[in-house]
């Protein structure tokens, strides 16, 4: 009797491994990883440069604004949202970072205020979508895009800010011990995101909005709060993704992150996330958004135009989604048992 | 009385057979309907009544057994193959398109069409329905948008649309699920209606008194085997429910408490809301179970999401534990320890792809969180598992997504919400809508259970035997008003039927 405590644990265990090693809930969870790796494998039969450490980096640092986007929206989706306006966010963040440093802003200032402008203009996306009750965020978010865009575009008169101080330049340009810094960026990042979505009651609100937004609302969840804080959220983060993208390219230009906003909504979804919300991973966000950018690096090698990897991708995007749908039919199916 | 001896049941099912997977979900189940007949099919939840439907609807295929039409075999495969036979389906979540019209709905997918089958015959259409409305004695402009009607229409519609195809057979799911008993007599009379056209109704109810009402046979379903098929004369109500869970259960009678002398813990005086109800003054005490009955749409819905700070209200005060308060959100409504089961579990309560624990905490996110942010797993599963137990909830575990439970489990993961969120006023409405006899008495049990340990509890019901089962006192609502006041010594069926009609006092 003694020792039945102790067993039950042990068999309590050996139940949840068994159930986690199933492969339906393994493809569930390690799907796009897979996917990810068989990418990887044939890039790297393919091409023998593709897994040299330099074009590995290379890579990493390409899709560290994407991976930095997908995470803001990520969040948005989960809450069965969209943010449209991401790349135009960054544009004028962008923009804004390099006038104030022209302007002889020391950078942690320029760095403070184009993260706050950020921020700002994301909350407002959350204040327009709950409190005007417009139908769906795909309303206030497509209105900041041309907003945000429009406005980079006045600011500069259309023309890029170049030269930028090397100090600045450290978070998109720089290394430590030959990591790039805006790949420690991105690991910091999805680290905080990981936590804040799994592990505090704000992350649980936000699977519960978008599991069931009333039910949601008739628990006692302040729900119009915590949207704002979404978006605000997601507006922080192309705030971000501006000022590694500035720091990369030398200067602030107004048509940055043009189409970026489609970059992350496509690297959420590849990731496992569910348009319906209530669903996703910061675990499958990051792959999808690698698997983007190996996508693009590895067709580069291999010497295929810039458009015909648009096609590819757009390909890839159906494709994920679609095994996605395929494998819910069927565990559906399975569970049509208990009916 | 209804089966004609001579002549072959318009659907007849043999030792039909079902597994799902390696789980036996229908063991040789024989089945039968005539026309004109109502034959009604109860059992608990997950006793099979669905799958047996679904087989007749094309939806599955029965591993073994025969389906016979008319005496003859037939085979059906899919749902289109069934419609043809004149099988439809009155489903319990309708299936109709709310922003179509009303004659839209009726034929839809069935248009009267006039050359090269693509031109839509608008008058010929809105005729026809409004032919088929009148003969089921209803008064429903077939103009008008679906969105607009009540419940209770939209069922007619469903039915009237059932006509439109041809049906000779039609399968009502619960169809009185969402219905007041006024609304529940209509449909009564419109199957009446059909019974004389020669229609077959097979009538899937968890309400066990319409049987007497509208059946002329029924059929027992438990574990997958047909436990009995009677002619509803033949037995009784006592009978039928140990039939479906295979013993009895004791109907324990309510505690006699005398709530008179406890504290009062919500109070509301000259509380209105445009449109929805009217001057409402109303005590809840502590340890107290109140019954508000009254048909559907006097206001009772709006009256208990309006105390929970949920849509307008223009005037009134209210008074928590005798304090006065302003509730502006369900936000505040929950930090003043008010719950609220909502009428529709899965719309508004439940999240559904959510696992049970995540449901569970959905209320009180930081009872046991460190810093109010960061959640403690450990400590919310022991309390989910205690309450597991308590509520008696039947589950794989504490991780299982809740869309996959029975309705009455389902609901009471919405009262362990509750009692996650510690509680102390609980707003119920409908209760044990859509729940099986089991269930049922097991959520009595919870409430009854929450009163004797100092929680009051409002309740909307559309039952009345509910809330006499239930209730120490009874208000009954008629028109947004609250029309009378009864004690539980008072309060009976005519009563309450009298003042939710707007009867005398």
């Amino acid at each position: 009797m003694t020792a039945a405590p102790g067993r039950a644990r042990v068999q309590q265990v050996r139940e949840r491994l068994a159930a986690a090693l199933q492969p339906a809930v393994l493809l569930r969870r390690f799907g796009p990883l897979f996917g990810l790796l068989l990418l990887s494998g044939t890039l790297a039969v393919l091409s023998d440069h593709f897994l040299r450490f330099d074009n590995l980096m290379g890579v990493f640092r390409q899709s560290a604004v994407n991976a930095l986007l997908a995470l803001g929206q990520l969040a948005v989706i989960i809450t069965a949202g969209i943010d449209l306006s991401v790349g135009s966010i960054l544009g004028l963040c962008c923009v804004l970072v390099a006038m104030l440093l022209k302007a002889g802003v020391p950078p942690v200032l320029a760095v403070a205020a184009a993260l706050a402008i950020g921020v700002l203009l994301g909350a407002l996306n959350g204040v327009l979508f709950t409190k005007l009750h417009l139908p769906h965020p795909f309303i206030p978010t497509l209105g900041m895009m041309n907003f945000a865009r429009g406005l980079a575009l006045v600011l500069t008169g259309g023309f890029p800010i170049s030269e930028l101080p090397a100090g600045f330049r450290f978070l998109g340009a720089g290394s430590m011990a030959w990591i790039p810094a805006p790949v420690l960026l991105v690991v910091v990042c999805c680290l905080l995101f990981h936590i804040f979505l799994r592990y505090t009651t704000y992350g649980r609100d936000t699977y519960a909005i978008g599991g069931n937004r009333q039910a949601a609302l008739l628990s006692g969840i302040p729900v119009d709060r915590r949207l704002i804080m979404v978006y605000a959220l997601s507006g922080g983060m192309s705030a971000l993704g501006a000022i590694v993208l500035a720091g990369r390219m030398n200067s602030g230009f107004p048509l940055a992150g043009m189409g970026a906003e489609l970059d992350s909504i496509a690297a959420v979804i590849i990731g496992g996330a569910s348009f319906f919300g209530g669903m996703g991973t910061v675990a499958g966000t990051l792959v999808g958004a690698l698997i983007m950018g190996v996508l693009r690096n590895g067709l580069n090698l291999l010497n295929v135009s810039a458009s015909w990897q648009t096609v590819v991708i757009g390909v890839v995007i159906v494709v994920a989604v679609w095994v996605d749908v395929v494998r819910q039919r069927a565990t559906e199916k399975g569970r049509a048992v208990r009916r | 009385m209804f089966s004609e001896p001579n002549r072959p049941p318009l659907l007849e099912l043999r030792r039909i057979t079902k597994s799902f997977h390696t789980v036996p979900v229908l063991h040789e189940v024989d089945f039968d309907v005539c026309a004109g007949e109502v034959h009604a099919l109860v059992g608990e939840n997950g006793a099979g009544k669905s799958t047996l439907m679904n087989i007749v609807g094309g939806v599955y295929a029965a591993d073994a057994g025969e389906m016979l039409w008319e005496g003859g075999r037939v085979a059906v495969a899919t749902p289109r193959q069934s419609q043809e036979l004149g099988i439809s389906f009155v489903h319990q979540e309708l299936a109709l398109a709310p922003q179509l019209s009303v004659a839209e709905n009726i034929f839809l997918g069935s248009h009267p069409v006039a050359r090269l089958r693509c031109w839509v015959r608008w008058r010929e259409m809105q005729e026809r329905a409004q032919s088929l409305l009148a003969e089921l004695g209803q008064a429903i402009d077939p103009a008008q948008p679906v969105e607009s009607l009540s419940l209770a229409e939209r069922q007619l519609v469903e039915i009237a649309k059932a006509l439109a195809a041809r049906a000779r057979l039609i399968i009502m799911d619960e169809p009185t699920a969402p219905l007041s008993e006024k609304e529940a007599a209509r449909l009564f009379s419109v199957i009446a209606q059909l019974r004389g056209r020669g229609v077959a109704v097979i009538y899937i109810t968890h309400r066990l008194k319409e049987i007497f009402q509208v059946a002329g046979r029924v059929t027992v379903l438990r574990d997958g085997r047909r436990i009995m098929t009677r002619p509803v004369a033949d037995t009784s109500h006592g009978e039928l429910v140990s039939a479906m869970v295979g013993a009895e259960i004791e109907d324990r009678p309510p505690p006699s408490a005398s709530p008179l002398a406890a504290a009062e813990a919500l109070r509301i005086e000259g509380w209105s809301a445009p449109g929805s109800f009217r001057d409402v003054h109303l005590t809840l005490r502590c340890s107290e179970i109140v019954g508000l009955a009254g048909l559907a749409g006097a206001g009772r819905t709006e009256l208990l999401e309006s105390l929970f700070g949920v849509g307008e209200r223009e005037a009134g005060r209210l008074f928590v534990n005798g304090q006065p308060v302003t509730l502006r959100t369900p936000e505040d409504a929950v930090r003043h320890g008010l719950a609220l089961v909502p009428d529709d579990r899965k719309a508004k309560g439940l999240v559904l792809t959510g696992s049970l624990l995540f449901n569970m905490v959905l209320a009180a996110p930081r009872a046991h969180a460190r810093a109010g942010v960061f959640p403690n797993g450990g400590a919310e599963k022991q309390a989910g598992e205690r309450l597991v137990e308590t509520l008696r909830i039947k589950a794989a575990g504490l991780e299982q997504p809740v869309q996959h439970l029975s309705g009455g489990n389902q609901q009471k993961v919405v009262l362990a919400k509750w009692l996650f969120a510690g509680a102390s006023v609980f707003l119920l409405d409908e209760p044990t809508r859509g729940v099986d006899v089991r269930s049922k008495a097991e959520i009595y049990e919870i409430i009854r259970g929450l009163a004797a340990r100092g929680a009051a509890v409002l309740f909307v019901s559309s039952e009345l035997e509910e809330i006499l089962r239930l209730a120490d006192r009874v208000l009954v609502m008629h028109r947004g008003r609250v029309t009378g006041e009864l004690a539980r010594t008072q309060a009976t069926q005519e009563r309450i039927m009298q003042l939710a009609t707007g009867g005398e006092n």
